[in-house]
């Protein structure tokens, strides 16, 4: 039983991380290659808020959350506004190229060294005992419900919302949604924002489990395949794609080797590619009727 | 009669090379139907483009004339800021959100001020013009047919509360009993609004059922204008547009190919 616990937990980082990927590439149809480190930089900034401002965690996730919309607002006015109306693959190749400028940033102020921020925090990452054979730590179980409150609430707020009706219009047809008045700079950037914190609230959760250093970027890269097997513009497809690559990442490290982690999100998506290229519930790109 | 539209000798490239308009003169009179004829790449659709503003993306610009709006100068102004003076246009193609019901594609425009009961209100209105979407409103609009898109592409563009409603190729691709019902919904819209209203049409025949003036654009130039009922016994017109006339269309044909052909050697 532990390995469906363990299966849950694996399945909640991902999607929340995949989510990200989702959000952006929906409403923009930008890849953004730096969500790893979005990620990994919410992270940081609990760090830094614990140690500049604050020791009481619940205000220091707070203030991280806050900082993590200001970031993602700044991605999209600083940097990613510049690229709309350009070429996707300008856009997706700036946010490689910011991707690595906040890596080296954040080795540059935080040192390549590796931080327990549970222990800077005082946050007693306990293990919990759910029944005799399963037990998850603190954290994780805080990842499992924030991963359902998150997708909650971001489902609910794309159907029901004007503005998310508005973010769904844009990243179907651009061009209209521009003819019938909707801005499609607020769409952006609410899109990078949300998706920024979503990642930052992935990142502290993370860092809050084990140890935080920047080389944990590669779990943005690690639930990206969660989103593309689920199709990129599919908010419930990551999730179901998060499910598919977790239970097979943890069967495998169970039944087989462990070495194998971090190879299966890879091998699914190499074989989800061959197979179905738009994912299991993408919208197949179209080609336009002339 | 007052114009609510004037656009006096507009030119507008492609990539800062390719011509697209040589100074088009055309009005709109407030309060009417105006028609915008032409064959294909004679200049329609960027007519109307430039006049409810390009986005970048389009990589279009006007490079020499005006347009002037209500009496106010708009050259050039871009989107969103031509809806904000009151002119919707209704795309020619990809005009409705495929992934949204009907309802949510007339309300993912409206503005933030019509909330509630209002929107209510404004929903029911374009539901009143337009029966059929009323049937519909819980279906993506994906799954509609062309007829029923370009219905709801209208009942979205007036949600946004035009003053000015530029419709691209009203007609094209759809079956001959559906555009009867589209102009026929559009004449109701028309006579309980008043709504001025720029037409661009490949058809003569639809265009003369409901504008009372129109424009015939060729090359990217107005090379005539009149009302409709001129227009209708104008030689021209009939030859190129209505298909009625034999010698004429034989002329036009052949002149068509021949310019093809030198097009080509180039």
């Amino acid at each position: 039983m532990q390995i469906v616990a363990n299966i849950i937990v694996l399945t909640s980082l991902y999607a929340l991380v995949a989510s990200g990927y989702v959000l952006v590439y929906k409403v923009s149809r930008v890849l953004n290659l730096a969500h790893g480190e979005l990620m990994i930089l919410g992270a940081y900034l609990l760090v830094a808020t614990s140690a500049g401002i604050t020791s009481d965690p619940l205000i220091a996730i707070a203030l991280t959350a806050v900082f993590s919309i200001i970031v993602g607002l700044s991605v999209y006015l600083l940097l990613m506004r510049e690229m709309t109306g350009q070429p996707v693959l300008a856009a997706v190749l700036t946010t490689v190229a910011l991707g690595i400028l906040l890596r080296g940033a954040m080795v540059l102020i935080w040192g390549p060294q590796q931080l327990n921020v549970a222990s800077m925090l005082s946050f007693e990452n306990a293990s919990v005992v759910l029944t005799d054979s399963i037990r998850v730590s603190t954290a994780s179980l805080w990842l499992v419900i924030c991963t359902v409150v998150v997708y909650l609430g971001l489902l609910a707020f794309l159907h029901m919302s004007r503005w998310g009706m508005r973010m769904r219009a844009s990243g179907q047809n651009p061009l209209l949604a521009a003819q019938r008045g909707i801005n499609l700079h607020t769409v952006y950037a609410l899109a990078w924002t949300l998706s920024t914190f979503s990642g930052s609230i992935a990142g502290v959760l993370v860092a809050l489990d084990s140890r935080l250093d920047v080389n944990m970027a590669v779990i943005g890269l690690k639930a990206f395949p969660a989103a593309l097997v689920g199709g990129l513009d599919s908010l419930h497809g990551a999730l179901i794609g998060a499910g598919v690559i977790a239970v097979l990442e943890v069967l495998l490290i169970h039944y087989v080797n462990p070495l194998l982690s971090d190879v299966v999100p890879f091998l699914v998506l190499i074989a989800i590619l061959i197979v179905r290229p738009w994912g299991l519930f993408g919208t197949k790109e179209e080609l336009n009727r002339v | 009669m007052t114009d609510i539209l004037e656009i006096t000798d507009l030119e507008v490239t492609y990539q800062r090379s390719i011509l697209a308009l040589h100074g088009v003169n055309l009005r709109v009179a407030k309060g009417q139907i105006t028609s915008l004829l032409g064959a294909n790449g004679a200049g329609k659709s960027t007519t109307l483009r430039a006049i409810s503003g390009f986005i970048g993306l389009d990589n279009a610009r006007v490079n020499a004339g005006r347009v002037r709006f209500l009496g106010e100068d708009i050259t050039g102004l871009q989107l969103p800021r031509t809806i904000h003076k009151g002119i919707v246009l209704v795309p020619e193609r990809d005009k409705v959100f495929t992934n949204l019901t009907v309802a949510e594609n007339l309300e993912v425009v409206a503005t933030s001020r019509e909330e509630g009961s209002k929107w209510q209100q404004i929903e029911e209105e374009i539901f009143v013009y337009f029966p059929r979407l009323a049937k519909l409103r819980n279906k993506p609009a994906g799954l509609l047919s062309g007829g029923e898109r370009q219905m709801l592409a209208i009942g979205g563009a007036l949600v946004c509360r035009p003053q000015l409603l530029l419709i691209d190729e009203l007609s094209l691709g759809l079956a001959p009993v559906i555009v009867d019902e589209i102009i026929e919904r559009l004449r109701e819209v028309h006579a309980k609004t008043e709504l001025s209203m720029l037409l661009v049409e490949q058809s003569a025949a639809v265009a003369f059922a409901l504008a009372s003036y129109g424009f015939v654009l060729e090359n990217g130039k107005v090379e005539l204008e009149g009302a409709t009922e001129d227009l209708r016994s104008n030689q021209k017109v009939l030859d190129l547009y209505l298909g009625t006339g034999s010698t004429g269309r034989a002329d036009y044909l052949a002149n068509a190919r021949r310019r093809f052909e030198e097009r080509a050697n180039v």
